[in-house]
Parts: structure tokens; C-alpha cells; sequence
């Protein structure tokens, strides 16, 4: 037992020395300099504040909005991400479709690429001279005469190029979880019903939907965690202003050396990230219960 | 024409429309790096194309230092990552330990902690440890800092490679006289290396395509190919025929690698790299 113990220990420490090292002290380092606590940059004085957190939170200051943004264009991508999900498991279920071995790689595809060359290839269709770009201007400015100017699709303050981005990006993860979960579900239990006389639509509704909403949920929250703590996507794609929390923590730090601001962001960024986590995990069980 | 015909039809159109959907940015990104001549009077197809944009990038030193400095970066953070890995996933992973230290959970738990912090956050707080170690702006600094990432992603697919094999195995090597090194190295390693294969390709894909920390503690002496990537697309001057032809070499080992995890392992989950 002793000698277990020694292992235990041995092979464990380059593990814990290593978070040690680059995750906890870094992230004590952030809270306690979020509080002015340290001296670690240029406007900490090591004396304790609250200025990083009444600022933030101050409707006039632009931290509050650069939130606001980030959790509005991440919800919209994350609905619309999820809904495309789930409508394609929903597809595959009930038409006459085989998700054969193709499909399914293809469908896998914006899985494996990596975010800033996503990002990088979005900025190539969606900015002015792209396809979508010059498609969008043809066809909204000059055939419909719906606007006087194309409207931009990229560095736009509405998030429209990090929302498209980040669909293309997302919506495998929701279809996997949700059609994974659908081919658990007993068929005899969609033959009771149709032999009731009930319709697809109400199948779904009463079936497919309350078996799956866990699984839901975890697509949800999963979407939303990936698209929330991004940085590539909004870096490439995002308008200088509203910025998204990882792009305005960059810049706050980097450019302008707003430390204090950086690390108080810092802090809101991480505790709502690990918030979103929790209910992932909790969903994720609930959905193994189920 | 009948209703099931119709509905074939409809059904062909919806998989057509998927593919399309998903290839569409890849074909361009593939158009932009192979076009060399592009007509705006023109603009819904490339006049010619060749490897003009290539040939400029193997000509440029910066570019090709970025080049050999990724995949050598790429190279240690994997054979770091699957040391401590190894190690861990080991204790972590097998039964008699899991059974005799209920820490195990706790530590498995915590060290996935990296997974749901925001790589931004992360920076900032390594900037002060770094500028302390004399770590910034370093190819060491660099190489820790994608672990941070890589070690939760290397550590799940060792972790559950060792759960994966029957407790069976190791009791009745016990009985029959096999030590602890005996078993790790005849019983297990056999049986986990498709995990380690995984999480060695994780790790690799990984720091391949890792920008941000790259951007904040080793921009500007550091310059992977993300970081060229970026400076041709969101720099000073805008090139997108360059930054294409230079996204394919992350693009297109990051998906033949992650492809070839989703074949040869059970440990994997797939997903997209680089925050």
C-alpha cells in the first residue's frame, strides 16, 4: 500500500506541478490583480479596489457592452447552430436517408478544422470581393434595390460574420449529440404511437422531444461554451467595435494596457465560462439518466 | 411524377445543399491559394490557376522559419504532453488505483479545468509568471503554454484507453507473479496505445493550429504559422491568396489527423482546434 502511495504521488506531480504552475497561479494572479491586490503590471498599485468591478459593471463604460455583445451574438449562433442540428437529426430520422460513412465524414469536416483558418476562409467569402459578399451585393442593392449600400458582412457591428462563422462550425456537434440520441431511443415506442394514429409531427413532439431534451440542452450549452470563450473567430471576423469579451481583453491588455480592466474581465469571463460548464455537466449526466 | 419520386427528389436536394454548405469555404479557401489570375469583371471563377502563391511563400524566410518552428513546437509539446499523460492516466485510469485513492476523480475532474477557461484569460495571467521566468517571447514559453491545452485533451483519451481494458487482465497477471512494471509494460501499453496515438495526435493538431496564447506570450519573437496567417489577413496588409495557399498546411494535416483519430480510436472526441 505504501509503495502504491509512492507511485501515486510520483506519477502524478509532473501532472499537478504542471497546473500548478500554468493554471492555478496564473488564474490567483488574475483574481487578486482584478482587486488591485498585486504589482504585476503597469496601473496595479497592490493596494485593494473595486475600481475593475464598478467600472465593468457600469452601463456608460463599454465592458458591460462588449458582455452584452458576446453573449447576444453567441446566443444567436448558438440557436441557430442548434437548430440546424437538430432539424438535420430530425432529417436523417424520418426521411428515407441513410447517414451512410460519407455523410457522416463530410458532416464531420468543419469539426476538424481549426478555428482560425475557419474564420479565415469565412473572411474570404463574406468580405467585399467574395462570393457571398459580391452575391449579397448583386442581389439586395442592385437587383431588389433593398439598400442603398451592401450591408457589411464582415467587422460589422452585428456579429453577422462570427454568427455565420460559427454556425458553419457548430451545427455537426448539436446533429451528433441529438441523432446519437434519437438511434437510442426504442423504436417500439414510435410504432405504439403511429399505431395510435398519431403523426411525425407529433412523434417529435411527444416522443423524440422529451426523451432528448437533456441531450438538448447539453448540445445547447456545449455550442454556446465553444462559441462564447472564442477568440480566432471574433479577432478575424469581428468589428473593432462592439468587440467581443476575448477580443476586448486582448486589446485592453495589449494595446491600450488597461491591466486592471484586462484582469477584472478576466475574472467575469472565467467565473460565467465555468458557469456554463456546470450546467453542461449536469445536463450530461441528466442525459445519461435518461 | 409520385410522391415518393418527389420526396427522393427533395431529400437528394437537402444532402446536395449540406454538402455544398459545408465544402463551399474549403473550395474557396483551395480557389484563393491556387488562382493566379482573378478578374473582378470576372469574379465567380478563377482564370487561371498554379502554384504562384506557394512558390512566394517557400521564397520568404519568415514563412518558412514559421514553417519548421511549428511543427519542431508541435513536435516537444506532444512528447511533454504524453510524458505527463502517461504518467497520470496511468493512476488515473487503472482500477487498483482508482479503487485504493478516491482523489482520483477529484484530480481527473481538475484537470480538465483548462477546457472551460477562455485561452485570453489564461494568457493574461501567465503574462506576469512568464515575464518572472524569463519564459516571453521563448520557443520553451511557447511549448508550455500549448500543453496548458493539450494535457486535458492527451490525458481524457490516455485516461479512458486504461479504463478500457478488462481489470481481468492485470489480477490474473498479479497471480501468476508479474510486477507492476512487468504488467504497465507487457499488459497495458499493448492493449492503450491507440489512446496514446490519439492524444499524441491531439497534442500535435493542437499546437499546430494554437494562436492565441501563441499571439500573447511569444508574438512578436514567435511566429508560428497562425500567427503569419493572421498578419496576412488581419495585419498591416491584407493578402488572402497568400493566407490561403499558407492555411493549407494547417488545414489540411489537422483533418487527414483528426480523421485518422476517428479511425483508429474509440478515445477521441473530435473537435475543432485553436480557440
Amino acid at each position: 500500500m505504501k509503495r502504491d502511495r509512492v507511485i501515486f504521488v510520483l506519477f502524478l506531480s509532473p501532472l499537478i506541478a504542471f497546473m500548478i504552475i500554468m493554471v492555478f497561479v496564473p488564474f490567483v494572479i488574475a483574481l487578486l490583480s482584478s482587486f488591485g491586490l498585486t504589482e504585476v503590471a503597469e496601473g496595479l498599485t497592490g493596494e485593494f479596489t473595486l475600481n475593475g468591478y464598478v467600472t465593468f459593471f457600469d452601463p456608460s463604460e463599454p465592458n458591460i457592452q462588449c458582455l452584452l455583445f458576446t453573449i447576444e451574438v453567441t446566443f444567436v449562433a448558438t440557436f441557430l447552430s442548434t437548430a440546424i442540428g437538430y432539424f438535420l437529426a430530425l432529417f436523417f430520422k424520418f426521411r428515407d436517408v441513410k447517414l451512410t460513412k460519407g455523410i457522416s465524414m463530410i458532416l464531420r469536416i468543419p469539426l476538424f478544422t481549426p478555428y482560425l483558418i475557419a474564420a479565415f476562409m469565412w473572411f474570404t467569402l463574406l468580405f467585399p470581393s467574395g462570393y457571398i459578399g459580391i452575391i449579397f451585393k448583386k442581389l439586395i442593392v442592385e437587383y431588389f434595390g433593398l439598400m442603398d449600400k451592401p450591408l457589411a458582412l464582415i467587422s460589422d457591428p452585428l456579429g453577422i460574420g462570427i454568427i455565420m462563422c460559427s454556425v458553419w462550425m457548430r451545427f455537426p456537434v448539436a446533429f451528433m449529440i441529438i441523432y446519437g440520441l434519437f438511434e437510442m431511443i426504442d423504436p417500439s415506442l414510435e410504432e405504439a404511437g403511429r399505431n395510435l394514429g398519431a403523426k411525425t409531427w407529433t412523434i417529435v413532439r411527444r416522443i423524440y422531444f422529451p426523451l432528448t431534451k437533456y441531450g438538448l440542452l447539453s448540445a445547447i450549452t456545449l455550442n454556446f461554451l465553444f462559441l462564447f470563450i472564442a477568440f480566432s473567430i471574433p479577432f478575424i471576423l469581428g468589428a473593432s467595435w462592439p468587440q467581443f469579451l476575448s477580443v476586448f481583453i486582448y486589446i485592453n491588455a495589449k494595446d491600450t494596457g488597461n491591466w486592471l480592466m484586462g484582469y477584472t474581465t478576466s475574472i467575469i469571463y472565467i467565473v460565467i465560462s465555468l458557469l456554463i460548464s456546470f450546467i453542461y455537466t449536469i445536463s450530461f449526466r441528466r442525459t445519461g439518466q435518461q | 411524377m409520385n410522391k415518393d419520386s418527389l420526396n427522393k427528389i427533395l431529400d437528394t436536394i437537402i444532402v446536395i445543399f449540406l454538402s455544398v454548405y459545408i465544402f463551399f469555404p474549403i473550395l474557396v479557401a483551395f480557389a484563393f491559394a491556387f488562382a493566379t489570375k482573378w478578374f473582378p469583371s470576372h469574379w465567380w471563377f478563377p482564370q487561371e490557376f498554379g502554384v504562384k502563391w506557394f512558390e512566394e511563400l517557400l521564397k520568404s524566410a519568415p514563412v518558412i522559419n514559421s514553417l519548421v518552428l511549428s511543427y519542431m513546437i508541435a513536435f516537444f509539446v506532444t512528447l511533454f504532453t504524453l510524458t505527463i499523460s502517461l504518467l497520470a492516466g496511468y493512476v488515473l485510469g487503472t482500477k487498483a488505483f482508482r479503487e485504493s485513492f478516491k482523489s482520483t476523480r477529484l484530480i481527473e475532474n481538475l484537470s480538465n479545468i483548462p477546457l472551460a477557461f477562455p485561452a485570453i484569460t489564461l494568457g493574461i495571467g501567465l503574462l506576469p509568471v512568464y515575464a518572472r521566468l524569463g519564459l516571453l517571447g521563448t520557443i520553451p514559453g511557447v511549448i508550455f503554454a500549448h500543453m496548458v491545452m493539450a494535457v486535458p485533451y492527451a490525458l481524457r483519451s490516455v485516461i479512458g484507453a486504461f479504463l478500457s481494458v478488462p481489470e481481468d487482465y492485470e489480477e490474473a497477471a498479479r497471480n501468476l507473479g508479474a510486477g507492476r512494471l512487468y504488467i504497465l509494460l507487457r499488459i497495458y501499453l499493448p492493449l492503450v496505445w491507440p489512446g496514446i496515438l490519439a492524444g499524441a495526435i491531439f497534442s500535435f493538431t493542437w499546437s499546430l493550429n494554437e494562436f492565441v496564447l501563441t499571439l500573447f506570450l511569444g508574438y512578436p519573437k514567435i511566429e508560428t504559422l497562425p500567427v503569419q496567417i493572421y498578419q496576412l489577413v488581419g495585419g498591416y496588409y491584407l493578402h488572402p491568396q497568400m493566407a490561403a495557399a499558407l492555411s493549407l498546411f494547417l488545414l489540411v494535416p489537422s483533418i487527414i489527423l483528426l480523421y485518422l483519430i476517428e479511425k483508429a480510436s474509440k478515445f477521441g472526441s473530435t473537435m475543432a482546434m485553436g480557440g
